[in-house]
């Protein structure tokens, strides 16, 4: 594997207005993680960051160390900074030799990388990860034109395999964002925590996507509304779907292989007073989960695979309270829609079992990675079903 | 050329912003860019344009234009922004530096070109 990295910090081409120490800071520490953790040497990385160089020095260094490891098969680039377009709607990146009003001569044109890319690595697995403005707009660029296509398909037993994935920080129509005082961008800040510390539930190594969808539900998580939605893409894909090629350490599961297990389930104590005394003797009125908190729960773990991650766990901790407990089957969910409507059928299938299930549900829930107040919503739900089962008891006493 | 950095060759010199109104931050990265070019050849050699950023946490080029004029350009800015609106149907708001609204063009109602150089012409007094 080989990595070039691009971007500026500084852009003295238009004053001081485009600067930006995020940029370097999140440039240094995905440098920091090719070294450390990809254990990739001086010679495979090409680090074009805040290099003064013109664009077209820049893409010559670009296409000679391309060209110096050719036998390299996969190849990462990143770039942070800046994405904006030319005055004839063409999408280019900002470097440091980038001049206000000569854009066009000093930006870095996508289509330009890409014709560079396919020139000298069209053999590899290129892997683009964009961290600016606009960056789902340079999908296009990289797709097989007609003809190529033709082509590939015509000679494709005799091509390697071969493809693109990009990862961007923003669909083609939104803008990228380095909030002000934080030390990294938006997208790289929880990029660089999914690359560094891995995935709950996933395998020893994570593919582009695996890290896209994480990266996804972390800045949802952290920022709510105001979160930018990275996307993934693969638009060239010659036999191989670059995305889902599994190259990235998952530290989680490195870490699992060489410790002793720890338990299934850390349900809180603090979250779970009571919980043992709640049984599975009555159905939960549907009216104790309201929309407005399905949603709120919907729209962090919107990724179904960690919603289904909770409900293993729920479930695991169900039969160690009680092996003959009736579970909470995937069949009888709303598989395949809208996380609310996932989320919606999960609660109902939840509440039907009874108050211990959806109780050891909401507890799963509280020991994931989530904003404090939405793990206190779970908490007050929690004591919500606690104090239902209580009441329907008393009832039936009397 | 800078906009803010644009020196003053004699005569009088007007600083103008423009924006767009209704538009996402991508089409309004790509309108401004579109005008800068159109206006660039318009404003004389003491004219500047070019564009700015008013929100500095977008990793974006900006999507405001700052133009610096001299008032026998003020024609020309009006007539090249009528144009572009009647090509492009963007709602484009010409204002003075300290956000005082000096004229307005979209689909429905084009800049007056008259009154808008008027209004550049007093601006400043």
């Amino acid at each position: 594997m080989i990595a070039i990295i691009l971007g500026a910090t500084q852009f003295p081409g238009y004053g001081t207005q485009l600067d930006n120490l995020a940029f370097g800071r999140s440039s240094a520490a995905f440098l920091g993680y090719l070294q450390d953790v990809l254990r990739l040497r001086a010679e495979q990385i090409l680090n074009l960051f805040d290099d003064a160089a013109s664009v077209i020095d820049l893409d010559e260094r670009i296409s000679t160390f391309l060209t110096r490891n050719k036998d390299s098969r996969n190849v990462i680039i990143f770039y942070v900074g800046h994405g904006g377009f030319l005055s004839d709607r063409e999408y280019y990146l900002a470097v440091r030799s980038t001049r206000r009003g000569r854009e066009h001569l000093t930006g870095m044109r996508i289509k330009a990388i890409a014709e560079t890319l396919n020139q000298s690595a069209g053999d590899k697995n290129l892997m683009l990860i964009l961290d600016c403005c606009f960056a789902g707009e340079a999908v296009k660029e990289f797709q097989s034109n007609d003809l190529a296509t033709v082509v590939e398909t015509k000679t494709f037993d005799a091509l390697p395999e071969a493809g693109t994935a990009l990862l961007v920080a923003a669909s083609k129509d939104e803008p990228a964002i380095s909030p002000a005082e934080k030390p990294y961008t938006m997208f790289s800040e929880s990029f660089l925590k999914v690359l560094t510390e891995g995935v709950r539930s996933k395998q020893q190594r994570l593919s582009l996507r695996d890290v896209a969808i994480r990266t996804q539900a972390l800045i949802k998580s952290q920022y709510g509304l105001l979160a930018v939605r990275p996307e993934v893409h693969a638009p060239r894909q010659k036999g191989i779907n670059v995305a889902d090629l599994e190259i990235f350490p998952n530290r989680q599961a490195l870490a699992k292989r060489s410790v002793p297990k720890p338990p299934p389930t850390t349900i809180p104590q603090d979250a779970t007073r009571g919980l043992v005394l709640v049984r599975n003797e009555f159905t939960v009125p549907p009216h104790i989960f309201t929309r407005e908190f399905v949603a709120v729960v919907s729209d962090i773990l919107f990724d179904q695979q960690e919603a289904l991650a909770v409900l293993d766990q729920a479930n695991h901790q169900l039969s160690a309270m009680d092996p003959s407990a009736v579970l909470i089957r995937r069949g009888n969910l709303v598989l395949g829609s809208t996380s609310y409507e996932f989320w919606q059928s999960l609660f109902d299938e939840a509440g039907l079992q009874g108050h211990r299930t959806i109780a050891t549900l909401l507890c799963a829930l509280i020991d994931r990675e989530m904003p404090s107040d939405v793990i206190q919503q779970c908490k007050d739900m929690l004591q919500k079903v606690i104090d239902d089962y209580h009441s329907q008891s008393n009832r039936r006493v009397k | 050329m800078c906009p803010s950095d644009a020196g003053v060759h004699g005569g009088e010199l007007h600083r103008l912003r423009i924006r767009f109104d209704g538009l996402t931050v991508m089409e309004a990265n790509k309108a401004a860019k579109e005008l800068e070019r159109v206006l660039h050849p318009l404003l004389g050699s003491d004219g500047s344009v070019g564009l700015a950023k008013t929100d500095n946490v977008t990793q974006d080029f900006g999507t405001t234009l700052i133009v610096v004029l001299g008032t026998p350009a003020a024609i020309a800015l009006a007539k090249g922004i009528h144009d572009f609106v009647a090509k492009r149907g963007s709602r484009v708001v010409i204002e003075t530096d300290e956000g005082k609204v000096l004229a307005t063009g979209d689909a429905a109602a084009n800049i007056d070109i008259a009154k808008a150089v008027e209004a550049i012409r007093k601006a400043d007094r």
